[in-house]
């Protein structure tokens, strides 16, 4: 398998591709995201692109289905369907709708209203069980969304249940629509908050980090417990221009001109031997 | 007078017909958020692990029943009526978008019950009816209750299934084939289109009233039974509808709807006005008066049938390559 640092670039150039086809989309939760879906995708998670029902599968459902680019950036990637599906993008009757759904290869929820996919996760984990099988439910949230009750009524189900093969990855890019996320309302004690529902939950520092959100998903240990990576990431994380202004989406001069910055960045990392993505500095 | 008749609660026949389902049918699961006490204790004790507890969390119950329908579970989802808004949107995203065979039943439905406004709900069917994907019924009593919770699980999506939490008066004396729309009786003056606690009232009125209508009992509100029911207007040149529901949004509209753009036969619709209704005894002397207060009760029923067929007298009626004859049979 090509490396994950190649990877994770060609992966951020599809973003790039896919918002460039209308000029418009969710730039800021997509490029948080990014790197939590490639842990996935290609590292953690038993999947089969070749077979997206496959029964043993792992589960990877996308909460916060705005970050549809990335989405479909990591799955055409992955090989579930060819990059040249991307001019389809926001078509009509597309298979690549403006947030995901399930008639795209591979996904396996249809999001859009935030705060459901936690709970669809624990169903889908409790039948499982139910059935005796051992496939994992990995639940990708935004941080956003958690501001929302039903995701608390999820946390309670899943360590009720002592749902262990369900895990909860917040991509904490502190920001929402309109502002900072814990200044809208604050989520702070967030970690603690999972904790106390009975989850283990570990915080990664850096949460655009491949290495370290793998790592983190390898060592959780605590038997019977749902877990909970919270990963601090930087919205628009590989665009250093819309990430200084937080922007949750993007379209026109911003947009064209945030791609250029952006395919520059990743020429330049290309040029370096197993070059990787620039850090971003905190724009917090 | 009404003849005497049994009471019995549709809410128990969807107990009854779940678990005999269950008994065959290992895909059934049953979702609970504190809800159930005749499911729950079948599903905790005879079918272990098929019931799913959410405690009193409605939203997350719905997307949980989503999840294991996902998987292949034919989750029974029950619920209180006017708790359905607090799981509505988790219906419609995580259940009817992709169509998952969740089945999903509610009462405290209707006007009658001591709950008061937030257990006497009369919007449900408005707002189930407006989800794509989704199947709607209400049944008229517990013998055809038993049916439409038999006939909805054979169905591929998702179902809602509509329940009284109070005792109401027998329409059939066992369980019927169900069938979307049904005759009940052959009067030539009015069609009566009725579901619910309605088509016991639309048989009194018909009988006490002595009006020649013809009751007809429409237990599926979605998708309608369109063809019938314009076959059914069409018969008898005038259409009332009664139900115990709001006048927005249930069998009502649903009906006019059609009619409006298939028939031009008279309609008139006796539905619950726009309002929260209020808390009612058990006991009222006269359980009439309550529905009066409605304007749904069977002297609303018979006066409506009488005054529609005084204003829109036997008359030319038009035919599909629009000539006009005489309605021989008036």
């Amino acid at each position: 398998m090509t490396d994950l640092q190649t990877i994770e670039r060609k992966c951020l150039g599809h973003v790039l591709d896919i918002l460039e086809v209308h000029g418009l989309g969710h730039t800021g939760g997509s490029l948080s995201i990014l790197q939590l879906l490639i842990a996935l995708y290609f590292q953690v998670a038993r999947v089969d692109p070749h077979n997206p029902a496959w029964p043993q599968r792992d589960r990877i459902i996308l909460s916060k289905g705005h970050a549809c680019e990335a989405m479909y950036a990591v799955l055409a990637e992955r090989g579930y369907f060819p990059t040249a599906r991307f001019k389809e993008y926001l078509e009509f009757g597309s298979m690549l709708q403006g947030h995901t759904e399930i008639c795209t290869p591979g996904v396996e929820y249809s999001a859009g209203s935030l705060g459901q996919g936690l709970s669809f996760g624990c169903g889908v984990a409790q039948a499982g069980r139910l059935r005796g099988q051992t496939y994992r439910v990995f639940c990708l949230l935004g941080d956003g969304e958690c501001h929302g009750g039903s995701v608390w009524e999820a946390a309670m189900f899943a360590a009720h249940y002592q749902l262990d093969n369900v895990y909860a990855l917040v991509d904490y890019n502190h920001y929402a629509d309109h502002d900072d996320v814990d200044r809208l309302m604050n989520l702070q004690p967030f970690q603690a908050k999972w904790e106390s529902c009975g989850w283990e939950a570990v915080y990664v520092e850096q949460g655009n980090h491949l290495e370290s959100i793998i790592t983190t998903l390898q060592g959780f240990r605590e038997p019977k417990k749902p877990k909970c990576l919270i990963a601090n990431t930087v919205k628009n994380y590989g665009v250093p221009s819309w990430a200084s202004k937080h922007l949750h989406q993007a379209a026109g001069e911003t947009l064209a001109s945030g791609i250029r910055e952006a395919r520059a960045l990743l020429a330049a990392a290309e040029q370096r031997s197993g070059g990787r993505l620039q850090p971003l500095p905190d724009a917090r | 007078m009404p003849q005497p008749i049994s009471y019995k609660k549709t809410r128990e026949a969807f107990a009854d017909a779940v678990i005999e389902l269950a008994k065959q049918d290992e895909r059934i699961v049953f979702v609970s958020a504190d809800c159930g006490a005749q499911e729950r204790e079948f599903f905790r004790v005879e079918a272990k692990g098929r019931l799913v507890e959410t405690g009193i969390a409605e939203a997350n119950s719905a997307a949980v029943a989503a999840g294991l329908a996902a998987e292949g579970f034919r989750p029974y989802l029950l619920n209180f009526a006017y708790l359905l808004g607090r799981m509505y949107n988790q219906i419609s995203q995580s259940i009817c978008e992709d169509a998952y065979p969740v089945k999903m039943a509610a009462y405290y439905a209707g006007v009658w019950g001591t709950g008061g406004r937030s257990h006497n709900c009369v919007t449900d069917l408005a707002i189930m009816r407006a989800l794509p994907n989704m199947t709607v019924l209400a049944p008229a009593d517990y013998w055809e209750t038993k049916a439409a919770v038999r006939w909805a699980h054979r169905l591929p999506g998702p179902t809602y299934i509509r329940l009284s939490g109070i005792p109401t008066p027998l329409v059939y004396d066992h369980e019927p084939d169900f069938q979307p729309i049904r005759r009940l009786t052959e009067g030539k003056r009015c069609t009566i289109f009725c579901h619910g606690t309605a088509v016991r009232q639309a048989l009194w009125a018909n009988q006490r009233g002595q009006l020649d209508a013809a009751v007809v009992n429409v237990p599926l509100l979605k998708p309608l039974p369109q063809e019938q029911i314009i076959a059914e207007a069409e018969r008898t040149q005038r259409v009332v509808i009664v139900e115990e529901h709001s006048l927005i949004g249930g069998l009502g509209e649903a009906i006019c709807a059609v009619l409006a753009q298939h028939s031009a036969v008279p309609v008139r619709v006796l539905a619950v006005p726009d309002v929260f209704p209020s808390s009612v005894l058990m006991d009222v002397p006269d359980p009439d008066e309550v529905y009066q207060h409605y304007r749904i009760a069977s002297s609303d029923i018979i006066q409506a049938v009488r005054s529609l067929s005084e204003q829109s007298p036997p008359s030319a009626q038009r035919h599909e390559e629009g000539e006009t004859v005489v309605n021989a049979g008036r």
